[in-house]
């Protein structure tokens, strides 16, 4: 067989020419050819293993820049469902929660571990519930919440829409189940400022809650659900109910209640003063109040750092495994006699 | 059925039959909608869809905004809707055209004109000259006073030279004035579309002649869309109107072809389905079960206590519709958009124009160019497929002399013109019958000069070579010949002329001598058609030594044959041949019968042999070609010993000590059984041995095989790489097409002629030569090329591109549907199995319409290997022809990668954006960037050359991605307004897709790069020699034995078994094709004891060469 001209790999045969055809050249024409000149990249040893050391001595650094980073952040998380609920309720939760004339104070005490710095964010955290259920995600009216009782389709709030005659504003099963346990905070015996303001995203605020919508018929059906809202507070200032209404795609999360916009010392104690109101004994779920400081990734988060210093030790792996194979076993390119399909050649 | 045509009757017949309408459209303006509309949905996967999107209707189940099921869809059917009214509304132009054309018709003795579609059956029309016939027409008047009429059928059967046509011999001699009163009865049969028969009768009524039942021929009629030419005017009766007519009847949209991929996508496309269905239960009981357990105690979600009846099926349904976009909506516009450009990639391509006629390529059938990828075997025609067609007279044998022996050309023979001039009877007698033995038509041009106008090129040839030795045949003038010789007029009238048919073999003319009077027969034909019938007492022994000479030389030759009638055997002889042809039932063979009665007693004159070149390129295609693993047959209408040298001379058999040439032959059925059995034995047992072993058959024992042996020969025709079948009729290549293609073999017909149009649709592709022999073939094929030699760069290049590209395309978009259904599944486990989608309705749609339909677009662009490449290393084919690059184990890889991707963007992004960061848009926006990305890496990373193009549509749709959800982002109302400026700015956003990103593709790439070094499959050993200028050692010879069925027990096999096909093909591992195609060896000698001297093989034909 011919051997000579196989290694060529310009594009482009000799194109005869053809009388009465004009614009030989040209980006269309070679379109037209399929001889656009392309690029064919090539898998050689050393640029794949080039790849994966590159890869491994990025994502090293980089996972342990984001370890540093995480660990760098200071979380104080308290569970306080099961702490709250008085000893002779213990065994029946549901009862403590739902009879209204049980006081749902409560206190706890929270260790600094280390100094915090300000602003330090207050979360509450639920975990196993499900604010991405199909039935409560959609049950809400982005309309109403911007423009009031004008627009009154209140059909995607199924099933509360109305309560007695009246439609409800805000509708939907997320406003009606607003968070409604409050925190206070002392350290020693001052008050631990908390700020509520500017905890929900600016632009819900002006832009998917309205400024002259306010709350009407709500909570007020024989169901309770959440927190009640002040009725002469727009719409737009209900933060903590912009905050619940992004709702959460996991089934574990946090929500922001506010800033502390002062530093902690580290030992510092904290006591919290909270209305345990919220049920979640009904469904196993658990509540947690979360104190931490930010970073520039958030909150604390070991996820990047572990995930990264795995793939970059991956990549290492990878890289020093093909190295081994190359130099043990290097491979002429181009070379097909270990193939099969030539081994009958030699018979012709 | 016969029907009764009363000419000139208006009332009797004028409701019977339609009117001249001719209508090819499909719809009206009215049922366009609905018909359109019941066509599509005629089609599984638009009714899948169509429920999908009535489901998406039920808000309570509808996951996401019904809009982005209903949008893709309505455009879909808007698009394939466009196209269908479009070409229809073309139809109806061109038929209102033709409708609407003003034509002279008689009316109540009246010649008026009306409109080309008021024409009844029975209704008189007139023509002039190069008018078009509106219907079809029993002749009964012409301006030429012997009653003949040209006419062109270019646009019915695609043949450029006039053809005669005369009117019958009841209407000879009427009046111009009378004909417009002629009344009279036109018995025929009811339509049908064969453009060859015409088998009525007609009485004229008195007072027009007596009562006698004048026989009607298809030399009679002028149909409908032939042109009138070189005749001032003619005249006749309709007898068929409007879609009645022959080329109505043979009118008719061919059966859709599908190809192998077709066939394999649809197949996964059920598996997916499946697949989905599988899901959909479970995920739905599961969801039920949560439901019932979890979901009561979950107060917040307000789950009534009793829900409706169906509240079962609210999950389930939910699902269906969440995992509907398993099935890619887009695969199918996508699909018809890249074989669109496959076929203009065809049309476009300069290396395919034929320089000698500017012909280009053209692709017809825009939906099958993967198939070309995958033939397996090939069919062809000889005449005009193989060779040029360009026939020119070579040599001749007059009497037992040979001329042109020394030369090769025996015009220029001494000897010959010596002979000419000396006036040797025998000679001039021979030179009589090449010059009028025929039906040519001699025409003068304006200088002088005698133009030829032929219906086969082998008249054309022997006319012409006539001519030139001074045998000028010049005039026709009705049934006078006039040929000069020498500068002496000589006439003759013609009496009958005994047609050619492809059965008889020969045509014959009878005539008068018009110098002496004496009635001569003239014949010629083919060699065993014309020496049988040879006088007795005549040695024939010099003209079957010529004949086979000849043969051995190429060429294809002819016998010359004459004898004188007496007046009382031609005047008996003469009323058979009046009856048999008024005929109506078996014309043709009583004809032929009767023809037979005249055609012995022979005096043969001599053989004339003609050559026919080989086109250009011949040889190295077919051995391109059978490297790559086709098998050629070849099918001819020629005779076996040329058959075989033209066979020798372009390689497609090899010569003796390589190749063996079986035959198989017999004039009885049990002959041809034993020969069928010896060759199949002989076949068995040499399959193993690095031998071309082909068999041959001609066309006599192919109708024995065919009607009584047909799983022998099958079994034959699949143990044989080559095989050439001579003598063959148009039907039997077609059904030899049947047989390849009942064993589930990937067929390529391809031919020139009219005599392959048959086969051509037959066969799994049909390519058309676009040559001499008309344009019939090529109008019919799915494919037509002007030379031979560029079957090889459609099918190396075009088609192992075309199916390469379908294959990534195809499986890609599975992928990205599955990649983003996976992560609704999976983000289903973590909502409490109810069914909420994480993506938004916009990210869903615009995902399967732009976000990833646009790179894989440009993957029509790619090119795994350079052309130079696969035409030096053709073997290379065989990935396409096995399937290798699109089965279901290469799609198990595609789904495995889609799996893992779903995982890692999953994972990656429910962990990454946990507790505080979980916002449902958020997440479902970082999770939908790494779909995207990694779709591009994937692409990246299976994109073999980069073009300008693939960089613009994969990075440019990387960015087009952010610019639409900016857009998005940036309008208030839209629900995810501020999200992806929020993403964009947190350094963990961008961590997350560069952790998805290298979690998805490193795996994937040492995967790649592991296989391309370690483990090559044959495309990757030529990648790496093409573009790293390594050595590339001969891929080689692979001894191409792909019979994968002889491993298994052939003799099991039956003619509806299909092809036994490992449906994994054990791809990118094990690449070697003889491992699975290769057969267990027998001892070679074997054979060489069999041989016997009953089984002629190529030892004798070469000896005698």
């Amino acid at each position: 067989m011919d051997l000579d001209s196989g290694s060529s790999s310009t594009v482009g045969a000799g194109v005869q020419a053809i009388p009465g055809h004009p614009a030989r050249r040209g980006a269309l024409y070679q379109f037209k050819q399929q001889n656009l000149p392309a690029c064919k990249p090539v898998l050689t040893p050393a640029t794949v293993i080039a790849t994966f050391l590159l890869m491994g001595l990025i994502f090293i650094p980089l996972g342990l820049v984001t370890l540093r980073t995480s660990n760098s952040v200071v979380e104080i998380v308290d569970r306080y469902d099961i702490e709250c609920v008085p000893e002779e309720y213990r065994s029946n939760k549901l009862l403590y929660i739902t009879d209204d004339s049980i006081s749902k104070n409560c206190s706890r005490f929270l260790k600094v571990p280390k100094s915090m710095r300000a602003p330090i964010y207050v979360y509450y955290q639920l975990d196993n519930y499900y604010q991405n259920h199909r039935r409560y995600v959609k049950s809400r009216n982005d309309k109403q919440l911007l423009h009031g009782l004008g627009d009154n389709s209140t059909s995607t709030c199924k099933p509360l829409e109305f309560s007695g005659d009246l439609p409800i504003v805000p509708c939907g099963l997320i406003a009606w189940s607003l968070f409604n346990d409050t925190f206070k905070f002392s350290s020693g015996s001052s008050e631990l400022k908390v700020n509520r303001k500017n905890i929900a995203w600016k632009s819900d605020r002006d832009h998917k809650f309205g400024k002259d919508v306010y709350p009407f018929n709500f909570q007020n059906g024989p169901l309770i659900g959440g927190a009640k809202l002040d009725p002469n507070t727009p719409l737009s200032d209900q933060e903590d109910l912009i905050v619940w209404m992004r709702t959460a795609a996991l089934p574990s999360f946090r929500k922001l209640y506010g800033r502390i916009e002062e530093d902690l010392d580290a030992d510092d104690v904290i006591v919290v003063q909270l209305m345990n109101n919220y049920n979640t004994y009904s469904f196993g779920g658990k509540k947690k109040l979360v104190l931490s400081t930010s970073s520039w990734l958030g909150g604390k988060n070991d996820f990047f750092g572990v995930a990264s210093l795995f793939i970059g030790a991956f990549c290492m792996l990878i890289s020093i495994v093909f190295l081994l194979l190359h130099v043990k076993n290097p491979r002429p390119y181009g070379d097909a006699t270990y193939t099969s399909w030539n081994k009958k050649s030699s018979s012709s | 059925m016969k029907r009764y045509v009363y000419i000139n009757d208006d009332e009797s017949s004028h409701d019977l039959y339609c009117d001249n309408r001719i209508s090819n459209r499909k719809y009206t303006v009215l049922n366009f909608i609905p018909k359109n509309l019941w066509e599509q949905f005629s089609r599984f996967m638009n009714q899948y869809f169509l429920l999908i999107a009535c489901l998406q209707l039920w808000s309570l189940i509808t996951p996401v905004n019904p809009a982005s099921t209903w949008g893709p869809l309505i455009f879909i059917f808007a698009v394939s809707a466009t196209k269908e009214a479009w070409d229809d509304y073309h139809r109806y132009l061109s038929d209102k055209k033709a409708n609407e054309k003003e034509v002279w018709v008689v009316k109540n003795g009246i010649k008026k004109l009306i409109q080309a579609q008021d024409i009844h059956v029975g209704n008189i029309v007139w023509l002039r000259e190069n008018d078009e016939v509106p219907c079809d027409l029993v002749l009964i008047g012409s301006s030429d006073p012997q009653g003949l009429c040209y006419i062109e059928t270019a646009a019915m059967d695609g043949e450029t030279d006039l053809k005669t046509r005369v009117i019958p011999s009841a209407c000879m001699g009427i009046d111009v004035e009378l004909l417009h009163k002629i009344k009279g009865v036109i018995e025929c049969p009811t339509p049908d579309k064969d453009i060859r028969r015409f088998d009525a009768n007609m009485r004229l009524f008195p007072p027009f002649i007596d009562n006698d039942i004048c026989p009607l021929t298809i030399k009679n009629t002028v149909l409908q869309s032939c042109y009138l030419r070189n005749t001032e005017w003619a005249c006749g009766v309709a007898v068929y109107t409007g879609n009645e007519t022959k080329l109505g009847m043979s009118r008719g949209i061919p059966e859709p072809k599908l190809t192998a991929m077709d066939a394999m996508i649809d197949k996964l496309t059920g598996a997916i389905f499946v697949f989905q269905i599988v899901v959909v239960m479970v995920l739905g009981i599961a969801g039920n079960v949560w439901k019932d357990t979890e979901a009561k105690k979950q107060w917040y979600v307000l789950y009534p206590d009793k829900g409706p009846w169906y509240e079962l099926l609210i999950i389930p349904l939910r699902f269906e519709l969440l995992c509907s976009i398993m099935i890619p909506i887009s695969i199918k516009v996508s699909l018809d958009l890249v074989k669109g450009l496959y076929a203009k990639f065809i049309d476009w391509d300069d290396q395919m124009v034929d320089l000698e006629t500017s012909t280009p390529s053209n692709a017809t059938n825009t939906a099958i160019s993967e198939d070309l990828g995958q033939v397996e075997y090939i069919l062809t025609d000889k005449t005009g497929t193989l060779t040029e067609n360009k026939m020119i007279f070579r040599r001749c044998c007059i009497s037992g002399i040979f001329y042109g022996n020394e030369n090769g050309d025996a015009l220029k023979d001494v000897e010959l013109l010596h002979a000419v001039s000396s006036g040797s009877p025998d000679v001039v007698q021979f030179l009589t019958i090449m010059a009028i033995c025929n039906t040519v038509i001699p025409t003068q041009s304006k200088t002088g000069d005698i133009l030829y106008k032929a219906q086969s090129q082998d008249e054309d040839a022997l006319v012409q070579a006539a001519a030139r030795l001074h045998m000028v045949f010049f005039n026709k003038s009705g049934n006078i010949l006039e040929v000069k010789f020498n500068n002496l007029i000589l006439q003759y009238e013609v009496l009958e002329t005994l047609e050619f048919t492809s059965d008889r073999k020969r045509m014959s003319l009878v005539l008068k001598d018009c110098q002496n009077g004496k009635i001569l027969l003239l014949s010629k034909g083919a060699d065993e058609a014309i020496l049988p019938y040879a006088r007795t007492g005549q040695q024939t022994r010099n003209f079957v030594e010529a004949v086979e000479q000849y043969a051995h030389l190429g060429l294809r030759t002819l016998c010359l044959a004459w004898r004188e009638l007496r007046e009382d055997e031609y005047r008996e002889w003469s009323l058979m041949f009046k009856e048999a042809n008024s005929t109506l039932v078996d014309r043709e063979w009583r004809v032929a019968e009767v023809c037979q009665r005249i055609e012995h007693n022979l005096e043969v004159l001599g053989v004339t042999a003609i050559e026919d070149r080989l086109q250009d390129g011949v040889p190295e295609t077919i051995e391109t070609l059978r490297k790559a693993g086709i098998n050629f047959w070849m099918l001819t209408g020629d005779k076996q010993n040329t058959a075989i040298q033209i066979a020798l001379s372009c390689n497609f058999i090899s010569p003796e000590p390589k190749g063996q040439l079986l035959s198989i032959d017999g004039k009885t059925e049990d002959e041809v059984r034993r020969s069928l059995e010896r060759v199949l034995l002989t076949m068995r047992i040499t399959t193993s041995e690095p031998k071309d072993v082909a068999f041959v058959i001609d066309g006599w024992a192919l109708d024995f095989a065919l009607n009584h042996y047909r799983k022998a020969f099958t079994e034959l025709a699949i143990l044989s790489r080559t095989a050439i079948c001579c003598r063959v009729t148009p039907s039997q290549k077609a059904q030899l097409v049947q047989i390849l293609k009942s064993c589930d073999y990937r067929t390529l017909a391809i031919g020139d002629g009219g005599n392959d149009v048959r086969m051509i649709q037959q066969a799994d592709i049909g390519v058309g030569i676009s040559g001499r022999e008309g344009l019939q073939a090529a109008r019919a094929a799915d494919y037509s090329i002007g030379k031979f030699r560029f079957l090889k760069r459609l099918i190396l290049v075009h088609g192992r591109y075309s199916y390469n590209r379908t294959a990534f395309l195809s499986q890609y978009s599975f992928y990205k549907s599955l990649l983003i259904c996976f992560i609704q599944i999976f983000f289903s486990f973590i909502s409490g199995v109810s069914g909420t989608s994480l993506f938004n309705s916009v990210s869903l749609m615009a995902y399967n319409v732009f976000y990833t339909s646009v790179p894989v677009l440009v993957s029509v662009l790619d090119k795994d290997l350079s052309e130079e490449t696969v035409i030096q290393h053709p073997q290379i084919l065989f990935y396409c022809q096995a399937g290798r690059l699109l089965n279901p184990s290469t799609f198990a890889g595609w789904f495995g990668r889609s799996l893992f991707h779903a995982i890692v963007v999953f994972l990656i992004s429910i962990h990454a954006y946990a507790y505080d960061k979980s916002e449902m848009e958020e997440v479902s926006m970082v999770a939908l960037s790494g779909c995207i990305w990694l779709q591009a890496f994937v692409v990246a990373m299976e994109t073999n050359s980069f073009t300008i193009l693939q960089h613009l549509a994969i990075w440019g749709n990387l960015a087009g991605f952010y610019a639409i959800n900016w857009i998005f982002s940036a309008l208030p109302a839209s629900g995810m307004y501020t999200i992806m400026f929020r993403l964009c700015r947190q350094p963990s956003y961008w961590i997350s897709i560069f952790l998805m990103t290298a979690a998805g593709m490193t795996p994937i790439l040492a995967i790649k790069y592991f296989r391309f070094t370690y483990r090559p499959s044959k495309i990757n050993t030529l990648q790496q020699a093409e573009r790293l200028g390594g050595p590339i050692v001969s891929l080689g010879t692979i001894e191409p034995q792909p019979r994968p069925l002889i491993e298994k027990d052939v003799s099991t096999l039956s003619i509806t078994q299909p092809k036994i096909r490992n449906p994994v093909y054990e791809p990118l591992l094990s690449d070697s094709p003889n491992a699975t195609r290769r057969s267990a060896g027998t001892p070679f000698d074997f054979f060489q004891s069999q041989s016997r001297s009953s089984l002629p093989n190529y030892s004798r034909n070469c000896k005698d060469n």
